[in-house]
């Protein structure tokens, strides 16, 4: 598949165009467009020529209102995206809680859980951000066979988790290297 | 199903706190009797109040979706159909918000019920419309509700303070001055509830006069017309903002 985005902010330019299998990581320094290129794909902001808009979008900090509980948040997911929650996939078991009483590691792993249910091609933003270790293996265990996927991440331990997937490294907005199937290092 | 689940969630925030709020304002509206003074009061206060609950209540659901996961819904909905549902949901809030006030009042002043509601709900639905203008623009929620406070304050509060002032020191027309009134959202959803309960539009002063001379009885019906006018301008705002702009 080709992922392709071009999107200008202030100084910053994004101009990538790559083609890659199907399940890709995305890395590269602090600011060098991983984000802006997943948020491009997701359709969430304008990009130059403007994308498909078909990949759901899960943001590295898991942002909720803090008033509801997990349960309604999850209902109000499951009727916009029209999918059952599979939340044992990421072991969430707190619905009753109010969104605000979660760490953001819990609040995180009910998005994965929502996200891990649809069948929509997914990117994923620094998805193992407030995860602990355990819950890091267990999202690398599901995402195995899960295509189309894009990873933005640079945790090390992560990639080395996703052996075999393309990698993809960005630079100042620039794509510099892509690698088929990397190999742990 | 996701309009009753976002109505669900949404109405326990700003609106709910507001609306509760305007209990004991009605009741001491409503104590004040029922000639044309009173009502006239009460459309002017609990209107003002009605835009503020709209506008505050409004810049909280956006905030809630563009700082919560709004991925879900821009890809299911697209970004047309999500700000057409944010902008239904948001007014519905509003006018169930003012609601129990308006039902209050209702029972002990039926005669004036009518004006009073038609006020009130079209100021919350106008509210509700610039609050989600604001909500899409503001960058952060803090900015949200000060954007939105300035806005209320400029145009509920201040616009006729300056225009009045201004007619003192400049010879404004009626005609232009009624265009101003019109000219303001707030005003002329406050209007199209006083223009029921004083159809001759004594109130307005030679503004009123004017327009009753010049429409004669059709008068009173500018003013619904043009707020209603004013929220589907809005609301049109809202959905070239959502088009265009990064989420």
């Amino acid at each position: 598949m080709r992922l392709a985005a071009r999107k200008r902010l202030g100084n910053f330019q994004l101009e990538v165009e790559v083609e890659v299998g199907e399940q890709v990581i995305v890395t590269g320094p602090n600011g060098s467009g991983k984000s802006t290129l997943l948020r491009c794909l997701s359709g969430l902001w304008m990009c130059d020529p403007p994308t498909s808009g078909k990949w759901l979008y899960v943001p590295p900090e898991p942002q909720a209102p803090r008033r509801i509980r997990a349960r309604d948040y999850v209902e109000i997911l499951e009727s916009a995206l029209g999918v059952k929650a599979r939340l044992d996939l990421m072991g969430v078991d707190y619905l009753q809680k109010r969104m605000g009483e979660l760490s953001s590691g819990m609040a995180k792993r009910l998005i994965l859980a929502v996200a891990l249910s649809t069948d929509i091609p997914l990117a994923l933003d620094e998805p193992t951000a407030f995860l602990d270790s355990k819950w890091r293996v267990k999202l690398a265990e599901v995402l195995k066979d899960r295509k189309p996927v894009v990873v933005s991440t640079h945790d090390l331990d992560f990639i080395n988790m996703l052996v075999g997937w393309d990698l993809v490294e960005l630079e100042e907005g620039k794509a510099v290297r892509v690698v088929r199937g990397h190999v742990a290092s | 199903m996701l309009l009753v689940k976002l109505f669900r969630r949404d109405f326990g925030g700003v609106a709910s706190a507001m609306g509760a709020s305007l209990l004991p304002v009605a009741a001491a509206l409503a104590s004040l009797g029922e000639g044309m003074g009173p009502t006239v009061m009460t459309i002017s206060l609990l209107s003002a109040a009605a835009s503020l609950l709209g506008i505050l209540s409004a810049v909280e659901h956006v905030m809630d979706d563009r700082e919560g996961w709004i991925a879900p819904f821009i890809l299911s909905l697209g970004r047309l159909r999500y700000a057409v549902v944010r902008a239904v949901v948001s007014t519905a809030v509003s006018l169930a918000a003012t609601a129990p006030a308006l039902a209050f009042y209702a029972l002990i002043r039926p005669a004036s019920a009518l004006p009073v509601a038609t006020a009130v709900f079209l100021s919350s639905a106008t509210g509700s419309a610039v609050g989600f203008l604001i909500g899409l623009s503001a960058p952060t929620r803090g900015y949200g509700y000060a954007w939105g406070v300035a806005t209320w304050t400029a145009l509920a509060l201040v616009y006729e303070v300056v225009l009045t002032f201004l007619s003192l020191y400049f010879a404004l027309s009626e005609l232009l001055f009624a265009a101003a009134l019109l000219a303001n959202p707030l005003s002329a959803a406050r209007l199209a509830g006083l223009a029921q309960a004083d159809p001759h539009l004594l109130t307005l002063g030679p503004v009123g006069d004017y327009l009753y001379r010049s429409l004669g009885l059709h008068a009173p019906l500018l003013f619904p017309a043009t707020a209603l006018s004013w929220v589907f301008a809005a609301v049109a705002a809202c959905l070239l903002v959502a088009s265009r702009r990064d989420l």
